[in-house]
């Protein structure tokens, strides 16, 4: 059963070639960066091989005992490895600057897909979203930075090379050639060695990672069970199972690995000895002009440098399956979002925005999970009278939450319609009009002021002050040293919960929205913040539309309605009684 | 093995198999340089033999040391990675498993504070950047300080000169190195600036509605993507800086074989294959010193995995610590006193002190936020203490059942055989069939899904209960034991809960609209409003 489980997560065909699709895409931003720094490599190749040109001229000229010649040589020999170096430098800057670029392309569509400015059509998971964000762009981009150079200046090193060595001593190119032979069958070996053992391995790794999760998700559960030493059996055995996996995979990688190694010490060694043997005289190809020393250096030389782009590609391609994993999980949160404006006309926009509180009113109201047939709720017909407030109370997973965002515009029902009226307009709920206020907010390492105006980018000092009186935070921030424009968050002054919340209604207060929505918005306070916070929140909605999701008794003695949300049903009770 | 030491997961990557296999990596590299020095001497030694008149030169000596050295390059590089990756790996699965061992062992209140993804990126892929600084940082540096020593020993047969150059050399590599270190010392600024960042992309992503619904999310958006920016531009230098260096590197490559050549060839005045010998011996210990960079830095950053996991480990509490209680229980009753309830809007602080005789109810009632789950957890933290006297077998005569109380992906059986190893199929039949588990079609096979997700509110609740009916605790303590349940399978499963566990004393926090289920069964009540 574990097995079908881990099998299914690998993911189909389908996504996999989505994902793929993907990651060929994301190279294209630092592509012409990589060329440049492909050229380079190929350059810094030329450069090594003029070097061991001038050691072979070199070893020449002192059998010779020609002194001018080897203090040139010598020069040359030194020149021409500070170019290369310089070279493979130049090169890594290019590779670098192509890997910024792609990263950052990378990250620019993240940004936009899982914090849109429109409709939200899954809802991204906080952790996973910023480890996409942080770390997996930077694995996308490694992988093309690595290979993409590579690709081009492998074969062309590779070229180089053979032709260098043709060029000075045909027969020993020759050699090459026959033992790059064995290259093609030896990756294809590579290849169906790693498959077979690759699957084996990631299933291992899962089941140990999915183990490991569980085990720090329900550690308590465990101690309590007395089963913490069972466990650390279990986990120890799929410990040693994915060692055994992995164990598998390296050794064939070797297997692969020995054959190259064979290929590259084999070659070096049939040169040396052909080169020798022809030096001594015991061996004689017919039509082939005799060796000297300085050419038959130089081709000893060239050899193992030939093989070194293909071992360079062999070492990226374990980059790939990174790679790859990583591209699966970002192509799938890049479908998340849309940054397409509604339709919606600017003129009801404007109406709804400023003029008086809004009424909500819901018609056929039926909200189904994406991706599954479970039907969270259904709604006949309800409203949410203009200036009112509206408690939605019910168990966590109800559905309180899905239900403000269809409220609030951040979702479609599957069925039915929501409106929002006022006496001289009426429009579908629109993104970016009502103030939302959840158990999260954004606290930026900035000013309050700045913290504030988040809410309207034009807001006036005067116009936050006021806001942060009516906040009840006030009397907090005259105490601060620089007044509003005093750094909180991360590097400055530290914001408690309750304060962070109260920043969260300035910043609607600013933004001047008549419909609030709040998400458990006293939930993690202690008692006597609530009481604070409710009351702020009471002042700043004054003349404005509330609908409040909670579980606080406190909050749904103020309201003046209160749906009870149980099994996908609204219970409509007077606040008395549910009080 | 080294697991069984819990906590103490402080075993060495280094072991007597491990110094086989970095003798081993030692003779790959040894070969690898001798195979070309050898190589290249014994052509020049043919190309002056062949050039000399009735020369004595005989090429099976050489010959025969260029085949040895390709063969034990072959043999010993081989075997060096696969012993070397033997050891890595069980260690990796040793400090992976003792990670668990010592989380289990930790405090609550220090356990509880640690995020789960942390923990998982913790024992998954830092341990693994532990165990794997033997092949990657440890080896390569091994090799260098073998290859280098040996390089120059041998040079100093052939010529002095070139032996001090090399010798000066193989010494500036090892200065270079340090400075790389020094200058690129940014991966722990590095890895600070991405946690912050995580954190920030969190609470953003997060409070997604909050930033769509008032139009900030551009400005939002714009700020991470600087944020984002800056840390990498700041990686970036870090890497530049690295560049520099493998630069110089470079450059001091170049000059070394320049000055190694000429070293022997004008100061020392050696003949061709000498030079030509020297000349690649030196380019092979320089290509072994080329790694050494890349291995300093895997063993920093191996160093900095491991301080991180350790400090994991060493750090604070969350900050919530349960509160004061004392209490006890023993053959005739359970209690507790002293126990200071804090004020809150519908009631002035007060302390409260209970008895319950053997086989009896407590249920603790009220409203959400009055604190009967903080009162739970500390009755149960307490409780635990009292009666394991040293013994961590006793834990399972006292269970508490949290609301969030985990469940195992897998099937039901298999949660429940976590509670007690040796029940049967049929107990566990039985145990479902009795808290009417079997109307839903659920029995032992039934996959609970991730976390318990394929079950119901109502299933899952009955799923806790049937795990501790298996358990049979002395006293067991349950958060909302009727919670997503109807009025009369709640009674029901109560009724059931005290049928099978007859002498057990039970503990129950509830709302008060539903303890009416409990009422009428002969149980104390403690109101908290």
């Amino acid at each position: 059963m574990t097995d079908t489980k881990a099998a299914d997560a690998i993911g189909s065909a389908e996504q996999t070639a989505v994902a793929e699709e993907w990651l060929r895409r994301a190279a294209v931003p630092g592509r012409a960066a990589l060329r440049v720094s492909a050229a380079l490599l190929a350059a810094g190749t030329v450069l090594a091989i003029a070097q061991w040109w001038c050691l072979a001229v070199v070893a020449q000229a002192v059998m010779s005992h020609t002194g001018a010649l080897i203090v040139w040589g010598v020069a040359g020999l030194v020149a021409a490895a500070i170019l290369a170096a310089a070279a493979t430098w130049a090169s890594r800057r290019f590779e670098a600057a192509g890997r910024a670029r792609i990263v950052g392309e990378i990250r620019n569509s993240l940004a936009v897909a899982l914090l849109p400015r429109g409709r939200r059509t899954t809802d991204p998971e906080p952790a996973a979203s910023a480890h996409a964000l942080v770390e997996l762009a930077d694995q996308v981009a490694d992988y093309h930075a690595r290979v993409e150079p590579l690709r081009i200046s492998a074969p062309v090193s590779m070229v180089a090379i053979f032709v260098a060595t043709a060029l000075v001593h045909w027969p020993a190119a020759i050699v090459l050639l026959l033992s790059s032979a064995l290259v093609p069958l030896n990756m294809k070996l590579a290849g169906i060695f790693a498959q077979d053992g690759n699957d084996r391995h990631l299933l291992a790794m899962r089941r140990l990672s999915a183990m490991m999760l569980e085990s720090f998700h329900g550690l308590s559960t465990l101690i309590n069970l007395g089963a913490v030493d069972r466990r650390r059996r279990d986990i120890d055995a799929a410990s040693r199972e994915l060692t055994a996996a992995n164990l598998a995979v390296v050794r064939r990688a070797f297997l692969s690995g020995l054959i190259m190694d064979v290929v590259v010490t084999f070659s070096i060694a049939a040169n040396a000895t052909y080169i020798g043997l022809s030096l001594l005289g015991y061996v004689r190809v017919p039509g082939v002009p005799p060796i000297s020393l300085a050419a038959g250096l130089f081709v000893l030389l060239l050899c193992p440098m030939y093989f070194a782009p293909l071992r360079s590609m062999a070492a990226a391609f374990h980059d790939r399956e990174r790679a790859t994993t990583a591209a699966k999980a970002i192509a799938s949160m890049l479908s998340g979002g849309s940054d397409g404006s509604e339709t919606q006309s600017p003129r009801a926009a404007e109406l709804l925005a400023k003029a008086e509180p809004v009424t909500v009113s819901l018609r056929g109201v039926r909200y189904q999970v994406p991706d599954g047939d479970r039907q969270l709720f259904a709604i006949p017909s309800l409203q949410v009278e203009a200036g009112s407030w509206t408690a939605v109370t019910g168990v966590s997973g109800a559905g309180k939450t899905t239900l403000l965002s269809l409220i609030g515009g951040l979702r479609e029902p599957t069925d039915g319609t929501i409106e929002w009226r006022t006496s001289s307009a009426a429009a579908r709920p629109m993104v970016g009009r009502s103030a939302w206020i959840g158990q999260q907010t954004v606290i930026l390492e900035d000013t309050v002021a700045e913290n504030v105006r988040l809410g309207r980018t034009d807001a006036t000092d005067a116009e936050i002050t006021e806001a942060l009186r009516a906040a009840g935070l006030e009397q907090a921030v005259t105490a601060l040293s620089r007044g509003i424009h005093t750094i909180i968050g991360d590097g400055g002054w530290g914001v408690s919960t309750g304060e962070a919340r109260r920043i969260a209604i300035a910043r609607a207060l600013v933004g001047g929205a008549r419909l609030w929505i709040l998400d458990e918005p006293t939930s993690h306070l202690d008692p006597e913040s609530e009481l604070v916070v409710l009351d702020a929140l009471k002042r700043a909605t004054r003349g404005s539309t509330v609908v409040v999701a909670t579980h606080s008794a406190a909050v749904v003695n103020v309201a003046d309605a209160v749906w009870n949300l149980e099994e996908g049903v609204v219970e409509v009770r007077s606040a008395l009684e549910a009080a | 093995m080294s697991a069984q030491q819990p906590g103490r997961a402080r075993t060495r990557v280094v072991s007597p198999l491990a110094v086989f296999g970095l003798a081993l990596a030692a003779i790959a590299e040894l070969s690898s340089v001798g195979l070309v020095g050898l190589s290249g001497w014994f052509i020049s030694a043919s190309a002056v033999a062949g050039a000399t008149l009735y020369s004595t030169f005989s090429y099976v000596a050489p010959s025969g040391g260029v085949r040895s050295f390709a063969l034990a390059r072959i043999a010993a590089n081989y075997c060096q990675r696969l012993v070397l990756h033997a050891v890595a790996l069980r260690h990796l699965s040793g400090i992976r498993t003792g990670f668990f061992s010592s989380l289990a062992d930790a405090p609550a209140n220090r356990s509880r504070r640690l995020r789960t993804g942390d923990l998982l990126d913790r024992s998954m892929s830092d341990t693994e950047t532990e165990s794997m600084v033997l092949i990657r940082g440890i080896a390569p540096v091994v090799t260098f300080a073998i290859v280098a020593a040996s390089g120059v020993a041998v040079a100093a047969f052939a010529t002095t000169a070139g032996a001090v150059v090399l010798a000066a050399a193989s010494l500036a590599a090892v200065l270079l190195t340090v400075v790389r270190e020094r200058v690129k010392r940014t991966t722990a600024d590095a890895d600070a600036g991405r946690r912050s960042l995580r954190a920030e992309a969190v609470t953003a992503v997060d409070a997604w509605p909050e930033m769509a619904s008032l139009g900030a999310i551009d400005r939002l958006r714009e700020r991470i993507l600087a944020r984002l920016t800056t840390v990498a531009d700041v990686e970036q230098t870090a890497r530049a800086r690295g560049f520099a260096t493998d630069a110089a590197f470079g450059v001091l490559a170049a000059i070394t074989l320049g000055a190694v050549a000429y070293a022997a060839a004008i100061i020392d005045h050696r003949d061709a294959p000498t030079v030509a010998f020297v000349a690649l011996l030196a380019a092979g210990v320089l290509g072994t010193a080329a790694q050494l960079g890349a291995a300093v830095e895997s063993i920093a950053l191996a160093k900095l995995a491991r301080r991180s996991r350790e400090r994991l480990m060493e750090g604070p509490g969350d900050g919530q610590e349960t509160p004061h209680i004392h209490a006890w229980w023993d053959s005739h009753e359970l209690g507790f006193n002293d126990y200071r309830l804090p004020a809150n809007p519908y009631r002035a602080a007060r302390d409260v002190a209970v008895r319950v005789k053997r086989g009896g109810t407590l249920l603790v009632v009220g409203r959400s936020g009055t604190g009967k789950t903080t009162l739970l957890t500390a009755l149960a933290e307490q409780l635990r203490q009292s009666s394991a006297d040293g013994r961590p077998r006793a834990r399972t005569r006292v269970s508490y059942v949290p609301v969030d109380d985990f469940l195992f992906t897998g099937t039901i059986g298999s949660n429940m055989r976590l509670a007690d190893p040796g029940v049967t199929i049929k107990q566990v039949e039985s145990a479902l069939a009795d808290l009417r588990l079997d109307r839903a079609d659920i029995s032992a096979g039934t996959p609970v899904g991730v976390g318990g997700r394929e079950l119901s509110g109502g299933e899952q609740t009955r799923m806790r209960i049937a795990r501790m009916l298996v358990a049979h605790p002395d006293v067991l303590i349950i958060d909302e034991p009727t919670a997503g349940l109807d009025d009369q399978t709640a009674k029901h499963v109560l009724g059931v809960l005290r049928e099978r566990l007859p002498h057990s004393t039970f503990i129950f926090a509830m709302h008060p609209f539903t303890e009416s289920a409990v009422h009428g069964q002969g149980s104390q009540i403690l109101t908290l409003d």
